[in-house]
């Protein structure tokens, strides 16, 4: 099996995670409890990527992160002559974008499953609406959000289209273990991708079942 | 007018009361009108009295701060809490007062202690967690400090709630239906320790409820609210005696209320007709329209067989027939056809004496006293 490309796989996964966690958890409280009219605009674009053909944000990104793109112009001029473009780094923004709806969806339903009493609660005691997110909110919402930040880690870990698209197949650097697949079988080693295959399955498997059980807990509660 | 600043309700004396003048709408459409003072001193339980679906939660949630009326003003003490004009509102936050849900609403993840402790904030841990136990103790509380709150019993979630609310010192406390689901018991324990914190932290005390005995037990004053509006607030045993109009008296249990005609006033008594006759009730110096309406609650009426019993004070004595008598406890709710329909409720005993059975005739004698005149 090609570790470098699990490594890489890996950390691709933990960084896209806790990037989500920073932004996806006050992006799903927002969804939970706002009533702006712009609320159903925002998750549809958030829950865009469950039903895009991967190719189809891949594409978005690829010109957007291009030299042409401004995204891409910018990011350059940002880091001195960086590039998004098969790179870790795009892949990064890329996943993070591709994973948003695995981590929203689950938490801003466990916070929106948060009866308003509790936090009306909280006001009247005197706390402001962060203090009340951070002591209230985030805790009762905790088996949401281990259920999401499980399940946008194993969906960061499986893709493969918008990797492909967007980082290409750079060993070491955009190179992931669903990539490597795609390789063996290219070069018809069909035994390095079987084996390789069987590892993801079995490691999707378990974290799925993980994610089930924090939703599980979630329900009994 | 509600909505708009009233100036009877703003003409000065603003210090020592809540004063209360907002419209409310609901989003479903309907509409609320609050309008009434509370005097905060000396302090004292104002009960918010009606019906379910009156609007008196959406009262005491805009007290709260947690709905927002549509326009109007709420004001404690010289502190605006809400002025629809000027566009003020003042979030829960920032009202330092105490306020208990129907549901208690207590923080699953904290126990008991956590949970009273939540609104202590800015205090070094050894205070917080003094003047948490002192609360606690004042609710009985100490021995459930680790407690989980799913553990509870109702009157003990309740008390952790009152308790939780009372840590934070509030300047007006506001209980949402706060003997709803508990059993007897706790109901007056629950009873006595409210009566005892309003005694002795001088906390004005705003609760709402649908039951008459609690009103009657608590509330130095009460507030009728029926039909989108407060039809009625002043000292609990006024209210309760002199409804303003037939909604009011329908909403406070007044078990008779007929249509009446104003035809004199004389000796000191006022002479209404009624279907079947005419009553005698005490003039009071108001003046009454041509048409009233006639209310006697069923505990002023006094049933006998004896058309006279040598001369009597009473003034009203009808004859009628029983139609149909229903135990209620220990008393008997007798149904009467005087003409118009008259209840009366007396002793199982008296009942047994009178040997009621429907369609008996019967004479009813009400005091003028008892009879209360409202127009229609």
């Amino acid at each position: 099996m090609d570790w470098i490309a699990f490594a890489l796989s890996l950390r691709l996964a933990a960084v896209t995670t806790l990037t989500l966690c920073l932004i996806g958890i006050p992006l799903a409280g927002w969804v939970a409890y706002s009533k702006s009219r712009l609320r159903p605009a925002l998750e549809a674009v958030i829950a865009l990527p469950l039903v895009l053909p991967p190719t189809v944000l891949g594409f978005f990104l690829l010109v957007g992160f291009g030299r042409a793109g401004w995204l891409g112009q910018w990011y350059g001029r940002l880091t001195g002559g960086g590039s998004l473009v098969f790179s870790f780094e795009g892949l990064w923004v890329a996943s993070v974008l591709y994973s948003l709806p695995f981590l929203v969806q689950p938490v801003a339903a466990s916070m929106a499953g948060i009866p308003r009493r509790l936090r009306e609660a909280a006001w009247v005691l005197g706390a402001g609406r962060v203090e009340t997110f951070v002591r209230i909110v985030l805790p009762l919402a905790w088996p949401g959000i281990a259920s999401g930040i499980v399940l946008s880690f194993a969906h960061t870990l499986g893709e493969f289209g918008v990797v492909l698209m967007v980082g290409g197949d750079v060993p070491g650097v955009t190179r992931t273990l669903s990539i490597s697949i795609y390789d063996a079988v290219e070069s018809l080693d069909y035994g390095l991708a079987a084996k390789t295959a069987v590892f993801l399955f079995v490691l999707s498997f378990l974290l799925l079942s993980a994610a089930y059980w924090f939703q599980k807990r979630l329900l009994v509660r | 007018m509600p909505g708009k600043s009233n100036p009877v309700l703003f003409a000065g004396k603003e210090m020592g009361q809540l004063t209360v003048d907002f419209r409310f709408c609901y989003p479903g459409g309907g509409e609320l009108c609050a309008s009434f003072l509370f005097a905060l001193e000396p302090p004292g339980v104002l009960v918010l009295f009606g019906p379910s679906g009156a609007g008196k939660t959406t009262i005491l949630r805009s007290l709260a701060g947690l709905e927002r009326p549509a326009a109007g003003r709420i004001q404690f003490q010289d502190e605006v809490w809400m002025d629809g004009e000027r566009n003020l509102w003042l979030p829960p936050q920032r009202r330092k007062i105490g306020y208990v849900d129907q549901h208690d609403a207590l923080f699953p993840h904290l126990n008991v202690e956590e949970n009273v402790a939540f609104g202590l904030h800015g205090l070094p841990r050894k205070e917080k967690r003094r003047q948490a136990q002192e609360s606690m103790e004042s609710c009985g509380l100490l021995p459930l400090a680790g407690r989980s709150p799913a553990t509870l019993s109702g009157g003990e979630s309740r008390r952790v709630a009152l308790a939780r609310a009372l840590a934070c010192h509030p300047r007006l406390l506001l209980l949402d239906e706060p003997f709803a689901g508990l059993d007897p018991r706790a109901r007056g324990d629950l009873m006595q320790r409210i009566r005892k914190t309003v005694h002795e932290r001088s906390l004005p005390t705003i609760f709402v409820t649908h039951e008459e005995r609690e009103a009657v037990l608590l509330g130095r004053e009460l507030a009728v609210v029926g039909s989108g509006r407060v039809l009625q607030i002043g000292p609990t045993a006024e209210v309760l005696a002199r409804p303003v109009n037939r909604e009011a008296g329908k909403i406070l249990g007044v078990e008779t209320v007929v249509s009446g005609r104003f035809l004199s006033v004389r000796d000191g008594l006022v002479e209404v007709e009624v279907p079947g006759g005419t009553l005698f009730a005490m003039d009071r110096g108001e003046a009454l329209p041509g048409l009233v309406y006639v209310m006697v609650r069923a505990e002023d009426v006094i049933l006998s067989t004896a058309e006279e019993a040598g001369p009597v004070s009473v003034r009203n004595r009808l004859r009628g027939l029983v139609v149909e008598q229903e135990a209620e406890g220990h008393a008997v709710r007798v149904l009467l056809d005087c003409g118009f329909p008259l209840v009366a409720r007396i002793t199982r005993g008296a009942s047994q004496e009178l040997g009621l059975a429907a369609g008996k005739p019967i004479f009813c004698w009400i005091k003028a006293h008892a009879i209360h005149l409202v127009p229609r």
